[in-house]
């Protein structure tokens, strides 16, 4: 076993639990400030893979524009559902998590309808590989990996810094203290229900030219990303990057040295030795 | 005037019910099962698809023994569950006389259960298990009602043989697969070939058949450096895993089993990072025989896209073998039907269909085949067999 291999796994998990960053921090924002488990997140990564697959493949237009143009519409999508959804649901916590599962089960469909079941991908729209000591990664991935940290890393510095950051801090603590100081809650509410979506919105115009896209793409990321959250600590932004980091590292490594058919075993197994000696998560329960 | 009304009515209803009978009995209803919905239904549709292109144009030709093929379908989403539910239905309620379809040998096992029950003969199109045919030889009495037109999974794993002993000329290999019991049936069948042969296998890995990260994997194959890769990933992932392998400058031989690499419409969008993927088709647009290249055109005229040469063509060619016994038997008595069948030597789209003693279509030279073909800048050159070669195998060049 060669230093330059372990480093090589290192990177790789390292990058690829970048990319799960980018989903799993839009989760546990919406968990975090909102309470509610959004089941749907998953369905907002694939709406917004395909809005990618339709605005760069179909329409052709320039790939910058497009992923700005997959954000508006995953944003915006998410803050109807917010409205006429979660909203009037959210103060129980099943009703909530039924309702965006079954809208998560109509997103699916309504998709597989319009596109029909044939497989699609897109090609990469960041060309070419880097590699440094015989190391390779492919342009795109690195871009998204990067792209998702800085992005995360700007929307905690904006929620701590910023003046409706401090909003949505003050709505997390004590919603109802919030209102009484005269923050309007469900904006604050829509917004960050958006800003969650978006995160899904922008991690799809990124990831989407690395898979295949088809219309029930999206549980597998939500599953991954619900684990995540839980090992982070649910709601702490910190927590799930860092989880977001050790998934991508054991579930790379795991199957570099024991086979692929052990790596959600492997992940799963420290998920509860770390949940055994700490059972909020890794960062416990406060966001920022 | 109110008496003649009524036995007006009377004759009115009368004449309906019988016209409603008669129609009935001028159709052929057969039980289509395919995973409509869900993570594989991108297979099933193909199946159903066509299934329905073969029954359209044998009713267009006058149907079987004059009466017109009516499928009725049923969502399977892949599993078991719901492939007995469902065949219980068809058969039940809505009165088929047989089965056709299916995808994933969980599936056709199960339905195979309730079909051999109910003496309902049973078309699998899709699902490689030798346990399916197996049935047929274990209790014959009982499973007789069991024919398979898909190919098993000792033929996927002959199927690339040509590719790692006379193309690459390989010494070892590594496999990787999704985690299904079909999967693991072919890497014991590529064992069972390649021990004997002294090519060695230097690893295997089992991935999740959703997954879409491929770096432990990718790492694992360079550190060993089989002289081949032989890729089970039918699914989605199979696209994910060619584009990180093209990025990941892994410069091995690799061949994929039939499934998503050998969709030319998947491949085209896909671009450059499809080259230098091998792949091996069970059929292709390549005159096979004279029924295969008007297929492949009707096809892509009707559905808009290529055919993959193993779900759709085997599908298709399972409902015109299903109605070509149906019509030598002269009757729709099932165990007619079977002997029949059994004598069945037909030329399809993918080749000549001859059944063998478990009513499994036969493998080889003068029956079924395939091809071995590699994509390069967009195109899908056919390396094997030499009657249809168009090119020889390009290395990847790439430093």
């Amino acid at each position: 076993m060669e230093p330059l291999q372990i480093i090589e796994i290192f990177i790789s998990g390292i990058v690829v639990g970048g990319l799960y960053s980018f989903t799993a921090v839009g989760m546990t924002l919406i968990l975090g400030v909102m309470r509610v488990i959004n089941l749907a997140h998953g369905s907002f990564y694939m709406v917004g893979c395909f809005a990618t697959y339709f605005i760069l493949v179909q329409a052709k237009l320039n790939p910058i524009l497009g992923l700005f143009l997959t954000i508006l519409i995953v944003f915006i999508l998410a803050l109807f559902v917010e409205k006429l959804i979660v909203r009037n649901t959210k103060t129980d916590l099943m009703r909530v998590s039924v309702a965006t599962f079954s809208l998560a089960m109509l997103s699916e469909e309504a998709i597989r309808i319009k596109w029909g079941k044939v497989y699609r991908t897109i090609p990469t729209f960041i060309p070419g590989t880097t590699s440094y000591y015989g190391i390779t990664f492919d342009n795109q991935r690195l871009v998204a990996s990067i792209t998702a940290v800085l992005v995360i890393t700007g929307l905690v510095l904006y929620i701590k810094k910023g003046r409706f950051g401090r909003a949505i801090r003050m709505v997390q603590q004590d919603t109802e203290m919030a209102s009484l100081l005269g923050i309007n809650v469900d904006v604050v509410n829509i917004m960050v229900f958006g800003i969650g979506a978006a995160l899904a919105g922008a991690a799809a115009g990124l990831l989407a030219p690395l898979y295949m896209i088809y219309p029930s793409m999206g549980w597998p990321p939500l599953l991954k990303c619900f684990a995540i959250v839980i090992l982070g600590g649910m709601g702490s932004v910190g927590g799930t990057i860092f989880a977001s980091f050790i998934f991508g590292v054991v579930e790379v490594g795991t199957a570099f040295f024991y086979g692929s058919q052990w790596a959600y075993a492997a992940v799963f197994l420290i998920m509860i030795i770390i949940l055994l000696i700490r059972p909020k998560g890794i960062l416990g329960k406060d966001i920022f | 005037m109110k008496k003649f009304l009524l036995v007006g009515i009377c004759f009115g209803l009368v004449f309906m019910t019988t016209s409603l009978i008669w129609a009935q009995s001028k159709e052929l209803k057969i039980g289509l099962l395919a995973p409509l919905t869900g993570p594989i239904s991108e297979g099933g549709q193909r199946i159903a698809n066509s299934i329905k292109m073969a029954a359209e144009e044998i009713n267009a030709k006058g149907g079987v023994l004059g009466m017109q093929i009516k499928l009725i379908e049923w969502d399977t989403m892949g599993e078991p569950e719901r492939g007995v539910t469902g065949a219980k239905k068809l058969i039940e309620s809505d009165q088929v006389w047989g089965l056709i379809g299916v995808y994933r040998s969980g599936v056709a096992l199960a339905v195979a259960e309730v079909a051999a029950a109910n003496k309902k003969l049973f078309m699998v199109t899709d699902a490689a298990s030798p346990a399916v045919t197996g049935l047929v030889k274990k209790d014959y009495d009982k499973y007789k009602y069991i024919f398979r037109t898909a190919a098993m999974a000792t033929h996927f794993t002959i199927s690339v043989n040509p590719f790692v002993t006379d193309i690459i000329k390989a010494k070892t290999y590594f496999f990787i697969a999704e985690n299904t019991k079909m999967s693991r049936d072919i890497f014991e069948a590529t064992k069972q070939t390649f021990d004997p042969m002294g090519i060695k296998c230097l690893g295997e890995a089992y991935v999740d058949v959703a997954a879409s990260e491929f770096m432990g994997e990718l790492a694992r194959i360079k550190s060993l450096k089989p002289d081949v890769v032989i890729v089970h990933i039918p699914g989605a992932g199979g696209v994910a895993f060619q584009k990180q392998y093209y990025d990941a400058k892994v410069k091995i031989p690799h061949i994929a089993h039939t499934g998503v690499m050998n969709m030319p419409n998947v491949v085209r969008e896909i671009g450059e990072k499809s080259n230098y993927a091998s792949f091996a088709a069970f059929c292709w647009d390549v005159p096979i025989t004279e029924k295969t290249i008007p297929f492949y055109k009707n096809f892509t005229k009707k559905f808009g896209y290529e055919p993959e040469g193993y779900s759709d063509v085997r599908s298709y060619d399972g409902m015109v073998v299903l109605g070509d016994g149906i019509k030598r038997a002269g009757s729709l008595d099932v165990e007619n039907v079977i002997k029949a069948l059994e004598k069945t030597d037909l030329k399809g789209v993918a080749g000549r269909y001859v059944f063998d003693e478990t009513h499994q279509a036969k493998w080889g030279e003068g029956y079924l085949l395939n091809i071995i073909g590699e994509w390069v800048n967009g195109k899908g050159l056919v390396l094997w067999p030499k009657a249809y070669a168009t090119g020889t195998y390009k290395h990847d060049p790439r430093k």
